[in-house]
């Protein structure tokens, strides 16, 4: 596996990587718009890897790549969760910022909620058995109001075939995931997060979209219920994209 | 007995820590009366999760049936997780205000 480039990029470099000039650069530091990483004692700027591929790319097509990367590498640091202790320590503290804002007053704890279930699914139906690269990409950008997970585990179908044999397509599985109550054995309630998913992003007013394999599940807001179509690039974990 | 969830922490999302929570509290449970009553109260939880409460509310609910009661549910995730494990495990939780 690739390790992720972590040197930060000076200014010029970074001026070069998005294809803009240095003042540009300086400029829209200044406005706010896209602030460097951080800036050195001596005023000059740094910026990270991965914000410059935020800016160019945004955080659900940094997950896609890297979900369906036929090639496994690891995600640039700001965005991996390699253990469910990190994804923890990151969920709490998006929790508590979007808790800071007012106007989500009735939507944050089912929002901060759902995306709870989604990266604790990554972690909960994989451990152990991770196909390559463990643990999720999770990353999120509240001023432009979404939030991303993935992970390059087994998938929903492989997970529900554990108790649910007959299960034939990803488009299947997504559909039970996301509807029937599954129980496994008396004491064990696991495979039910999703249908949580669901509700709680369907009364918080917010779209999903959701992908396993080669089916992609939609939620949009105003409309009940969900569409299933066939993704264009298959994969094998999970990919989530969250906008409220 | 009044359980406080918020001792458990404010974002209680993930079945491990559900789980861990659980076994921790185990003891203090073992030295309640026979016909005690629970009160669990989430005052101060700020997001709560199917899979947290899977691990610590189902077993409470199993254990203590009727004497079990949840308090102060208003938070959106709080309910609707309480909604959910209600709809699991065939079983209505008891609340108060």
């Amino acid at each position: 596996m690739e390790e992720p480039t972590g040197k930060p990029l000076s200014i010029s470099e970074a001026a070069q990587y998005l294809g803009v000039s240095t003042a540009t650069l300086r400029r829209w530091h200044n406005v706010g718009s896209f602030m460097a990483t951080f800036v050195s004692p001596g005023g000059h700027r740094y910026y990270s890897r991965a914000d410059l591929d935020k800016k160019t790319k945004g955080i659900f097509r940094l997950a896609k790549e890297w979900a369906s990367a036929k090639e496994p590498f690891l995600p640039e640091e700001e965005f991996y969760c390699g253990t469910s202790d990190r994804f923890k320590t990151r969920h709490e503290r998006m929790a508590h910022e979007i808790d800071t804002h007012a106007s989500w007053k009735n939507i944050g704890s089912l929002l901060s909620s759902a995306a709870g279930e989604i990266g604790n699914n990554s972690f909960d139906h994989n451990l152990g058995n991770w196909p390559d690269v463990p643990g999720a990409f999770f990353a999120y950008d509240l001023g432009k109001r979404v939030i991303v997970l993935a992970d390059r585990g087994v998938g929903i179908l492989a997970t529900l075939r554990l108790i649910r044999p007959k299960l034939r397509s990803d488009e299947e599985a997504l559909r039970v995931a996301f509807t029937e109550i599954v129980t496994s054995r008396a004491t064990e309630h696991r495979g039910n997060g999703l249908k949580f998913v669901k509700e709680a992003l369907m009364h918080a007013g917010a779209d999903l979209t959701f992908q396993t394999g080669d089916a992609v599940l939609e939620i949009r807001k105003g409309r009940s219920g969900f569409t299933i179509k066939k993704a264009d690039d298959p994969i094998r974990g999970c990919t989530s994209l969250i906008k409220f | 007995m009044n359980i406080s969830m918020m001792k458990f922490g404010s974002v209680l999302t993930s079945r491990q820590s559900g789980k861990e929570s659980y076994a921790a509290f185990l003891p203090t449970l073992a030295g309640m009366d026979k016909n005690e009553k629970v009160l669990v109260d989430f005052t101060g939880v700020s997001v709560f999760s199917p899979s947290w409460g899977d691990e610590f509310l189902t077993p409470l609910q199993k254990r203590f049936g009727e004497r079990l009661t949840l308090k102060n549910i208003s938070n959106p995730s709080v309910h609707l997780t309480m909604v959910m494990l209600e709809r699991i495990n065939h079983a209505p939780f008891k609340t108060a205000a």
